[in-house]
């Protein structure tokens, strides 16, 4: 692992990220013990419940104190610390192609890419499960669940083949997403969420309705917030065929308006459906992005 | 009311009013094309505000387009004046329109002629008239001249010839147009001028005609700034071949400020330039040397680069080059008679061919001399002849009158006759005054020879001489006088040429003079100064005039203007040469006198420098006639109604002013609601 270079992935980005783990909202829901608590019953060393012995259990678990104080036969229940499950979906659509017209930063889908490698490589790193699903108008690639480096690289390779194209239909992908994932653990969803619509918030939900934790990072250029320094522009559509003649300077405050709305209200729905929304920006190092979200996390707890 | 222009030319601006929508053009921001991922919210949030942009594009560049127009017909000082259909109502009128049509209306201001905007004021007046009106129109140039010859009812040809008519090169003779004028209306009617009032035509106009109405249009307002050459001499006169010559011009400035002018001179083998230094409203004189190598005619020209007033920026020369200068001398004595006067005089003048290669000596006794002589001589040196026919008499006042110089010496019995009335003498002979022991001689113009002064006669004595009494008034002729007052040595001009009379004794008898080397180098210095006067050929448009050719044989002699045209010329005589009768020259230049397709002489018309200078007259200043009233119309008046017309340029000027204003104003409120990146939004 420590020689692992990729575009995506390096030492200098390990290095930032040393010190930040992923812990999800709930609890885990994982194949293998890990360091993460879970609904499962196990042999871990916190006390959960008792239960009545029935015939096949593992008379190791009977105690034998409360047989001595009633005579009867109980089990000692444990909690066990399970192994997390993270679900990483990333948005590789047309719009995310974009890196601006005059203040030039990687493509919103590289730093996307980016954000989930250091995600993944969080969750390898704590022995957790990694999945990765590419994304657009359909579900591309599914990398179902694993914990291995071997997985970390696949991961690397899949992101580093995207490439952006096509409409988005991300609320139909994540259904897809959903039906193929086995346990609840945690969904990180990059994308720049252009196409949020009922369809998508209702994917949300279902996961939400089984107990993910679902991160949305929110991936937008500079540019998308404050639109390009042109004095005039012919502003064409990414995943259509429409184009529309703008001087920026003259419509900036009104876009302005519009799209602060539009990132509100993803906000809002998120804080609704008690998921997390981090808004990066292609301009900011999504390492150090990243580590900000989750000690801001972590201090939230 | 109707639209009038003060500077129509100016109207040409309103071409630029689609300057802004051509700017707009050149310099739009072009469009640079982003594939946008939040599209949908642009088109959402903008889409409204793409109108308004546009919206606000097109009333800007209106506004542009309306200031650009203002301020074209700002410039073009437009005023209204009444239409003719107003004139209608009112009585018939009697009107003579003089119009200026002198050399100096030919001059331009801003871009317009003088005569151009008399013309169109003038035809204003005679669209204005009341139906029933008569009128005349008369052009003012050294002659007046009406364009019909009574008044007449018939507006619309006045009206085209009128429009029709050109700037003469002449003269103007205000006096005399305001004379014709006059008689056309015979004490009723109106007389409107249009004129440039310059003063140097106008100052002569003692009074406007009276019980008339004179309504004054002074067609500018001040000065139009002109450089002018206003003559051009060459000294010798008549040089002959080898001969060093000097030929100047004077360059005169009409204008306030000072000028630095380039005068070229082009005159057959000779093209020359130098420069003059111009005070303001002053002159300078530019000098070229010039020693022609041949005999023959020669016809050139000075001039000065073109200006507002170009016809007066060249002046033409015509130059007869001779082979020699033909002295006759006309003496009884025998050439070998070393006690006669003719003797030393022949002598002095050419003491042998290579001494004096310039100058052909004829020696003819009084009654051998011939027309042929006569009519050819530059000079005429007569010596005591005995006698002289009135036939040689005539000639030689003629020629003289004609350009030629006549050298009397009083010496004689005959000294009397040497006296020609006709060239008006400075004095007439008296009694003979004798001393034995001399008298000298004291000279009254100190320097007037280049080489003697008064020194190298004291030591002279005279034994005998004429006594004479030249009156005060040509005491400016003396150069030399006997101490008691009666005149020894006079140069006078007569006609175009010149006299000298020399009242001293030119025998060995009558004292040393004759033998002293001093003599000759009078004789010489006599002939230079003889030769000094270079009256200009003062023939000028609008004049009739003759010219002398020399001519030979019977071939037809014609005349051709500068345009190569020919000119009817009536002979007047003819012999070696032959002088003819000219028609008025319309325009100045060079007219070449030929004779079987050869020229034989050429003659220049130049325009009169009157006419350079263009500064105008006080009008107000004119006196009016007996119960005449004087109108000086100035201004965008109207010229027909002598009604104040209302001016318009101000409220362009307002409206360019409120549109520029608005263009501000706008920009600036539009401006702010632009926002640039990271600004936080209005």
């Amino acid at each position: 692992m420590a020689t692992l270079q990729h575009p995506y992935l390096n030492l200098a980005a390990m290095e930032a990220l040393r010190g930040v783990r992923l812990s999800p909202r709930g609890a885990a829901e994982g194949t293998f013990a890990g360091p993460h608590k879970s609904h499962f019953r196990g042999t871990a060393v916190e006390f959960a419940d008792y239960r009545e012995y029935s015939p096949g259990d593992d008379i190791r678990l009977v105690d034998w104190k409360v047989f001595a104080r009633t005579d009867r036969h109980y089990l000692r229940l444990y909690d066990a610390e399970r192994n997390l499950l993270t679900y990483l979906v990333v948005d590789k659509s047309g719009s995310m192609e974009f890196s601006g017209a005059v203040a030039r930063t990687p493509p919103k889908l590289e730093y996307a890419a980016r954000l989930a490698a250091a995600l993944g490589y969080l969750v390898l790193r704590e022995g957790d499960e990694l999945g990765l699903s590419l994304v657009d108008a359909k579900l591309h690639q599914h990398l179902a669940a694993a914990a291995s480096w071997s997985q970390m690289s696949r991961v690397l390779d899949s992101l580093g083949n995207a490439r952006a194209e096509g409409k988005t239909d991300l609320g139909a992908c994540l259904e897809q997403v959903f039906a193929q994932t086995k346990r609840r653990g945690v969904l990180a969803v990059m994308s720049d969420f252009l196409d949020a619509d009922a369809r998508f918030w209702k994917s949300v939900d279902l996961f939400r309705s089984s107990r993910f934790d679902v991160m949305l990072f929110h991936i937008v250029h500079p540019e998308e917030i404050d639109l390009p320094a042109v004095a005039a522009a012919r502003f064409v559509e990414t995943e259509g065929g429409g184009h529309f003649n703008a001087e920026p300077d003259a419509v900036r405050a009104v876009y302005r308006r519009r799209f602060d709305a539009f990132l509100s209200e993803i906000k809002a729905n998120c804080q609704a459906r008690g998921c997390d929304w981090y808004l990066a920006k292609t301009s900011d190092d999504p390492y150090g992005f990243l580590r900000n979200c989750f000690l801001a996390r972590e201090n939230g707890r | 009311m109707n639209w009038a222009f003060t500077n129509p030319l100016m109207l040409a601006g309103l071409a630029a009013v689609g300057l802004p929508l051509l700017i707009h053009w050149l310099t739009r921001a072009r469009p640079r094309r982003i594939a946008f991922p939040p599209f949908k919210f642009l088109v959402e949030a903008c889409a409204g505000q793409q109108a308004v942009n546009r919206l606000r594009t097109i009333v800007l560049l209106i506004i542009r387009c309306l200031l650009v127009a203002a301020l074209a017909l700002m410039f073009a000082r437009p005023f209204l004046k009444s239409t003719g259909a107003a004139a209608n109502v009112q009585p018939a009128r009697r009107v003579v329109l003089l119009l200026d049509a002198s050399l100096s209306m030919r001059a331009v201001q801003q871009g317009v002629p003088l005569y151009a905007r008399a013309q169109a004021e003038a035809a204003d007046v005679l669209r204005a008239l009341p139906s029933g009106s008569e009128a005349a129109v008369i052009l003012e140039g050294a002659t007046p001249r009406s364009l019909l010859p009574a008044l007449s009812e018939n507006i619309p040809a006045l009206h085209d010839l009128l429009v029709k008519s050109q700037p003469t090169f002449e003269n103007g003779d205000p006096a005399a147009a305001l004379t014709l004028a006059a008689k056309m209306l015979n004490g009723n009617g109106t007389i409107y001028v249009f004129s440039d009032f310059q003063k140097s035509n106008w100052e002569p106009v003692r009074e406007l005609p009276g019980g008339l109405a004179c309504r004054l249009r002074p067609v500018t307002a001040e000065a139009v700034d002109n450089v002018a050459i206003t003559a051009a001499r060459l000294v010798p006169a008549a040089p002959v071949a080898g001969e060093p010559a000097e030929i100047s011009c004077t360059v005169f400035n009409c204008s306030s400020k000072p000028r630095v002018e380039t005068v070229r001179l082009e005159l057959g083998e000779f093209t020359r330039e130098t420069r003059v230094t111009l005070p303001p409203f002053g002159m300078a004189d530019a000098a070229f040397g010039v020693t022609f190598s041949r005999a023959g005619s020669f016809a050139g020209k000075v001039m000065l680069a073109p200006d507002n007033l170009s016809e007066d920026n060249t002046r033409y020369l015509a130059v007869n080059v001779g082979k020699a200068l033909e002295i006759v001398l006309v003496s009884d004595a025998d050439e070998s008679d070393w006690k006669s006067s003719a003797y030393y005089i022949s002598r002095a003048l050419v003491p042998s061919p290579q001494a004096a290669p310039g100058i052909y000596l004829v020696r003819r006794r009084g009654q051998d001399l011939d027309r042929g002589i006569l009519e050819t001589a530059d000079v005429f040196c007569l010596a005591a002849p005995a006698t002289l026919s009135g036939e040689a008499v005539e000639i030689i006042t003629r020629r003289v009158n004609e350009g030629a110089r006549l050298i009397s010496f009083l010496d004689g019995p005959t000294a009397a006759a040497l006296i020609f009335p006709a060239l008006n003498p400075p004095f007439q002979l008296q009694n003979t005054v004798v001393s034995q022991a001399g008298n000298p001689v004291t000279m009254s113009m100190s320097k007037f020879f280049g080489e003697l002064d008064a020194g190298d006669f004291s030591a002279l004595r005279f034994r005998r001489h004429f006594q004479n009494h030249p009156p005060a008034s040509r005491a400016g002729d003396t150069l030399f006088s006997f101490p008691d007052g009666s005149a020894a040595l006079t140069i006078s001009p007569a006609g175009r040429g010149a006299m000298v009379l020399v009242n001293l004794p030119l025998t060995p008898d009558g004292g040393d003079f004759i033998g002293n080397p001093i003599f000759p180098a009078t004789l010489h210095e006599l002939l230079r100064a003889l030769r000094q006067d270079s009256a200009e050929s003062t023939v000028t448009p609008g004049a009739t005039w003759t010219l002398d050719a020399p001519t030979a044989g019977e071939g037809v002699v014609t005349v051709t203007d500068p345009d190569e045209k020919n000119v009817a010329a009536q002979i007047l005589s003819s012999g070696r040469t032959t002088r003819l009768a000219l028609p008025p020259a319309k325009t100045p230049g060079i007219y070449s006198v030929k004779q079987a397709d050869a020229v034989v002489a050429y003659a220049v018309v130049n325009v009169d420098p009157r006419e350079s200078d263009t500064r105008p007259l006080a009008v107000e200043s004119l006196k009016p006639g007996e119960k005449s009233a004087v109108t000086v119309l100035r201004g965008e008046e109207e010229v027909a109604t002598g009604e104040k017309a209302r001016d318009l340029w101000p409220r362009f000027a307002a409206a360019a002013a409120i549109l520029l204003a608005a263009e501000m104003l706008l920009l600036a409120l539009w401006r702010s609601a632009k926002t640039k990146p990271g600004e936080a939004a209005p």
